[in-house]
């Protein structure tokens, strides 16, 4: 029994503490719920819990309280604990809380700041042109995880977000320049064709060329056709997969040389846009020396 | 002390963490909207969960609304906003909410639901699903052609116990081609391929079924619509795919 006695009353113990924990979470969502502030001001603190798994138990509970939560939320957008951060910026943007987009920008800015991707997303989520500043500052970011989700939140905004993505592309360069490009394709906005054709003769290019294939403007067949004769491979590639939705009878032509071209790939992209292009069935050389369909990537 | 005295001590220890657990399951979402869906699952009955989706998602991806399991009785009801709809039921043989519907599993056909106001009433049949056309790894015999890389979480820290999920289609909808197996402490994964090409890819934690709140889930992408397309050549062991997977929000 001498034995046996620390371990009970320890697995008492645990029990107890889980289980107060348990009773406490559910009696505070259903608090929270009624916009009772003390219960928010709670669940929010418990999103710092590092134990087990209360702060998701906690964060649902958190978004389920609606407005109610945005104001204790704002006061710890701040808080240094970088996972109650997490979770309350990803809060306030699922909440879409208008009046938390100047501190979360300010978090997405702060290098010295982890898991700022979720600012980012969450500026995304929140949309209208007040977040566009924000998210175009951290397109350069150091992290590649803020760089992404940038770019993904900026095409969210959409159409809000074309003007300054155009204005910003004549001084940037870069990776804030390419996010930059790449928003510009998805969003898919005419108003973007002349700083992208501009783009198709600079470092640049390869992101160019697949943006301008997204605006589906034959005007920039010329350019992509061009393309389709770069020194990087990865340039004709994209080059070619842009041809597919836009080309014309000057594309096909020019995409039926680079069916012989040295590498794979791009002969792989030749034949799939040459069959969008002409509505036929295009062979190419596989690696192995086979003469092949290639396969729809689009189904 | 005797053995029926330590028996009886494990049973008050599990009894009181069994008191725990069953304390802390989270309520469901509520739902909203101006019309829903109701009905039962006849094949099988209890344990079934709908899976709704709207057209053209990806219906192996996140869901637009999820029903609680069924009951004995094998109903469900849902409420939705106006609008088309994709249905389709799922029960996992082992229990679990997530993974992939594998032999053995039971899975409906999908079903097109229209919500305009009032009640859709639906009967489901939902039969075990019969062979397997996953492929893991291991499965395909190893070639010199392949991925490899590492999978890290939003500190950068390697995620263990993850998988990549290969795809040959940009959607990246319907089953992947191939899954890696999962990773160990150091989120190194390899994954062999049959053929070089033109693959898209992602990384999560759990494996199949539609991403939830809180599930780590990461694409090889730079931030846009489509996945980047990831080109093997014949040959080659792509190296540094590194994703990094963050919770779905």
């Amino acid at each position: 029994m001498r034995t046996f006695a620390p371990i009970l009353v320890l697995a008492l113990l645990l029990c107890g503490c889980a289980r107060d924990t348990a009773v406490n979470l559910e009696d505070l969502a259903k608090r929270a719920r009624t916009g009772e502030r003390a219960a928010i001001v709670r669940l929010v603190e418990l999103l710092a819990a590092p134990e087990g798994n209360v702060a998701e138990q906690a964060y649902p509970a958190v978004v389920a309280a609606g407005a109610e939560a945005v104001p204790v939320l704002l006061e710890q957008v701040g808080t240094s604990d970088r996972q109650q951060r997490e979770y309350v910026i990803a809060a306030l943007g699922t909440l879409k809380a208008a009046q938390a987009v100047v501190p979360i920008g300010r978090v997405l800015a702060d290098a010295k700041l982890e898991r700022r991707y979720v600012a980012a997303w969450a500026l995304g989520e929140i949309g209208g042109a007040e977040v566009v500043p924000f998210l175009i500052g951290a397109l350069g970011d150091a992290s590649q995880e803020v760089r992404r989700y940038a770019t993904r939140a900026l095409i969210k905004v959409n159409r809000a977000a074309v003007g300054p993505l155009v204005a910003h592309l004549g001084t940037a360069g870069g990776e804030s320049a390419a996010g930059a490009i790449r928003a510009l394709g998805d969003i898919a906005d005419p108003a973007a064709l002349d700083v992208l054709l501009a783009q198709a003769a600079g470092p640049l290019r390869a992101e160019a060329f697949l943006a301008l294939g997204k605006l589906r403007d034959q005007k920039a067949e010329a350019v992509l056709v061009k393309g389709l004769g770069d020194s990087d491979w990865r340039a004709r590639m994209n080059a070619a997969m842009a041809l597919g939705p836009l080309g014309g009878p000057q594309a096909a032509a020019a995409l039926r040389r680079t069916l012989d071209d040295e590498v794979h790939v791009v002969r792989e992209w030749s034949a799939r846009s040459l069959e969008m292009v002409s509505g036929q069935p295009v062979l190419y050389k596989n690696s192995k020396g086979e003469m092949v369909r290639p396969y729809n990537v689009y189904h | 002390m005797g053995k029926k005295g330590i028996v009886w001590l494990m049973m008050l220890v599990l009894v009181g963490l069994s008191g725990c657990s069953s304390e802390q399951k989270a309520a469901a979402p509520a739902t909203g909207g101006q019309g829903r869906i109701k009905g039962q699952v006849v094949v099988p009955l209890e344990g079934v969960t709908l899976f709704v989706y709207k057209p053209g998602s990806d219906l192996y991806g996140p869901a637009f609304a999820i029903s609680p399991p069924t009951g004995p009785d094998g109903a469900f009801d849902l409420e939705l906003p106006d609008g088309d709809y994709v249905a389709v039921a799922r029960k996992h043989k082992d229990g679990t909410a997530v993974g992939p519907i594998v032999a053995g599993d039971n899975r409906s056909d999908f079903i097109k639901v229209s919500v305009k106001g009032g009640t859709v009433e639906m009967t489901v049949v939902a039969p075990v699903k019969i062979g397997d056309q996953r492929r893991l790894s291991g499965d395909v015999a190893a070639t010199r052609t392949g991925l490899a890389g590492r999978i890290v979480d939003s500190d950068g820290k390697p995620v263990e116990g993850a998988r990549v999920h290969v795809y040959d289609h940009v959607q990246m909808s319907e089953r992947p081609k191939f899954v890696s197996e999962k990773t160990g402490p150091d989120g190194r994964y390899l994954i062999s391929l049959p053929a070089g090409g033109t693959y898209y890819i992602a990384a999560r934690d759990k494996f199949g079924g539609p991403p939830k709140l809180g599930d780590l889930y990461g694409r090889y992408d730079q931030g846009t619509i489509e996945p980047s397309a990831v080109v093997v050549r014949e040959g080659e062991l792509l190296k540094e795919i590194n994703i990094t997977v963050t919770k779905v929000w």
